[in-house]
């Protein structure tokens, strides 16, 4: 969390710098004539082959409508006919000013978002550069326009895929890997105009605004929600939403100032962030992230007795097929496997069948710890002693002849207690860990000295990295 | 509250069902879709889809309430049985409460097939029904079925109401929403009769009580329906 302000300050400072310097690019640019407009659309089509075809397909339909247009409408039109009954191939005026916002687009990079972009997008249709003056919003409109196309398209792209999986075309996603790659498909399409980005976005938090910035933002969280699997009708809706808005809103501010090649960082920051919330929502799965039970964290066993006989069939635990040999029932571990088991196992009675009865069942064996269910916790008791004659005089007894002798003692019968050594530490530790049964004691405290460091170590390589790591510093 | 779960397995019904614009559900859901009773009335979306936005905003409202009514109700039974589990009423109680949990299923449903946003005001609601069933069924066996008489009313009225406004609308378009919104409202008037049977009104100041409890509804009604 902490980190998450953090990056939230950094970036803001970042983006406001961005905003000052585009403002004066802007007036310089507004001088340029429409010839090299021209030229540098051209140069611009020329460039859509380069662009890598993870976004392209959805940049590429801002041009390809804006492309044809000149060619077919629109010969004696003028800001008159802005109502459009007199002629059947006419547009709504809503239709002409998508139209004319789509053509202004291509003019962002060099006029950024302003009213100048939509006069020249205008002038691209045949249109004159007044047609601006349709728009009392200016360049919010444009921008409105352009975040309202990019959600559509994402909404498109994403009800494709969903369509796919639902054919059994393509395997569905988990959510983490689901989100991340939505708010990746739709945050590359700011990338053609990252430069101008931080003037757009300091224009939609104007308050004319943001009412509609809102409702785009919202319709974009619910669609990729929505298509990642959310049905719920509780709290959970909103806490999501809510926890996706700020991943969403904070990997955007990160993507403004980044300058590493392809946005990497920014898509290295989503992926933490995404992870972030995960592990929030997971507290209670520690090894598995799936839903009920999976190939990693359950093994499957059958049971199939029919009883044929007169005589009463007794079902037991050996009966217990598993599908992994590593985990089959206590009992049914062959003596030769494991010198080391002192303990007779008998096989446990499930229950009895008379002639003609069957019992079929499939059972899972799930994997996990104690502190989920005192069921899984391996260890019975634990027993820790130290000084078993009291040399140090850690603790005065009353009367020492009471007290019965540890079977760590190391004094004679007759001594009650060791002598008293001032300048002793203790340095011997006596541990004694009894098992239930599931595991063998040596394995317990192996395994158990083994999830501490591993603990320790990940404690360190996260803080490193928190150290070290400072995405958000501008250089 | 926990947070994502992944996507279910694809279930082999969805292909049959491909047809219609349906979401998918969690694997669990749709196992417990199998069961509903009203499969008459689920076998395709019984709400149309939206023709704008107006029409996307009233049916999200009516299914908000809805299923905020449904829930409260729920909550409610709940709190009741929790204090008359050990008496004569626990049986009736019991089954008025399946038959709410039925209808809080078909609406759970419904308002994850058109993405309607549940109303925020949810675990207030879960609280205050509770408190409310527990809290009347304290005062006696009588009380409770007068706080059962005073809800069922309320939401029959409303449900009622409801009706009203989509056979202004277009009775043709909302046929089968209609059809569910009446089975519905028939139940619970049936649970409103029962209340009364139930000497609802030997209850302790019953017209206070019922009064009360019918604003607080018409309360909840009206703050469900906009947040």
């Amino acid at each position: 969390m902490a980190a998450l302000f953090r990056t939230l300050k950094a970036a803001s400072g970042g983006s406001l710098r961005c905003l000052v310097s585009a403002h004066r690019n802007q007036i310089s640019k507004v001088e340029r004539s429409f010839r090299v407009a021209a030229v540098l659309r051209l140069s611009d089509e020329s460039k859509q082959e380069e662009t890598p075809p993870h976004y392209s397909s959805s940049y590429h339909k801002h041009y390809q409508a804006s492309a044809p247009e000149p060619e077919t409408e629109f010969k004696n039109t003028s800001y008159a006919h802005q109502s459009g009954e007199q002629e059947e191939d006419y547009e709504t005026e809503e239709q002409l000013q998508h139209k004319i916002l789509t053509a202004a687009l291509e003019f962002v990079p060099k006029y950024g978002w302003s009213v100048d972009a939509i006069a020249e997008g205008a002038k691209t249709l045949n249109l004159s550069g007044a047609a601006a003056g349709m728009f009392n919003n200016g360049a919010g409109d444009l921008i409105l326009h352009f975040v309202m196309q990019c959600n559509s398209d994402l909404s498109d792209i994403l009800s494709e895929k969903h369509k796919q999986i639902q054919l059994g075309q393509i395997e569905p996603l988990k959510t983490d890997k689901f989100l991340r790659e939505a708010v990746e498909t739709r945050l590359r399409m700011l990338i053609p105009y990252i430069d101008s980005w931080p003037q757009a976005m300091s224009i939609l938090l104007l308050p004319h605004n943001v009412p509609e910035s809102l409702k785009h933002l919202s319709t974009l969280i619910d669609d990729i929600w929505y298509y990642a699997g959310d049905r719920s009708t509780d709290l959970n809706w909103y806490t999501r939403r809510a926890a996706l808005t700020g991943i969403y809103n904070t990997t955007e501010l990160v993507m403004v100032q980044d300058s590493s090649p392809d946005f990497e960082e920014t898509w290295k920051f989503l992926e933490n962030r995404v992870n972030d919330v995960m592990n929030m929502a997971h507290t209670a799965k520690k090894d598995c992230t799936c839903d009920e039970f999976c190939q990693e964290c359950a093994v499957e066993l059958t049971l199939d007795v029919r009883c044929t006989e007169d005589q009463t069939r007794h079902v037991t635990s050996r009966d217990l097929l598993s599908n992994n040999p590593r985990v089959i029932p206590v009992t049914s571990r062959s003596r030769d496997n494991d010198p080391n088991d002192y303990v007779e196992q008998d096989d446990i009675l499930i229950v009895k069948l008379r002639k003609g009865q069957e019992l079929r069942l499939r059972a899972y064996a799930k994997k996990g710890f104690g502190k989920e269910h005192a069921k899984w916790n391996p260890t019975a008791g634990v027993s820790f002693e130290y000084d078993p004659d009291n040399a140090l005089r850690h603790t005065v007894y009353p009367r020492p002849e009471e007290w019965p002798k540890s079977e760590y003692s190391e004094i004679d019968e007759d001594e009650v207690q060791a002598p008293y050594d001032p300048n002793g530490k203790p340095e011997r530790f006596y541990y004694n860990v009894e098992s239930c049964g599931s595991l063998r004691p040596e394995t317990i405290v192996l395994s158990a000295l083994a999830v501490l460091k591993k603990k320790l170590s990940d404690l360190q390589t996260q803080l490193s990295h928190e150290i070290q790591s400072d995405v958000l510093t501008i250089n | 509250m926990g947070l994502p779960t992944n996507l279910p397995r694809i279930e082999q019904f969805v292909a049959s069902r491909f047809f219609c614009i349906c979401s998918h559900y969690y694997g669990r859901g749709s196992r417990q879709r199998q069961q509903v009773q009203h499969t008459s009335l689920r076998a395709y979306n019984v709400v149309p889809p939206a023709r704008d936005s107006t029409e996307k905003a009233m049916m999200d409202r009516m299914l908000r309430v809805d299923h905020a009514g449904e829930y409260g109700a729920n909550r409610i039974y709940a709190g009741q049985m929790a204090v008359l589990r050990r008496t004569s009423t626990a049986a009736l109680i019991e089954h008025m409460w399946d038959q709410e949990k039925q209808h809080l299923k078909t609406f759970i449903e419904l308002m994850a097939e058109n993405r309607v946003r549940p109303t925020i005001l949810m675990p207030f609601w879960n609280v205050a029904g509770f408190a409310l069933g527990a809290g009347s069924a304290l005062l006696g066996k009588e009380a409770a079925m007068a706080c059962t008489v005073a809800i069922e009313e309320t939401i029959s009225e409303h449900y009622n109401s409801q009706i009203r406004e989509l056979m202004e609308e277009d009775p043709e378009r909302y046929k089968d929403l209609l059809e569910l919104i009446k089975t519905f409202r028939d139940e619970e008037m049936e649970h409103h009769d029962i209340g009364l049977e139930q000497d609802a009104e030997m209850a302790p100041v019953f017209w206070l009580l019922k009064n009360t409890i019918q604003a607080g509804c018409k309360a909840a009604i009206f703050l469900s329906e906009r947040f």
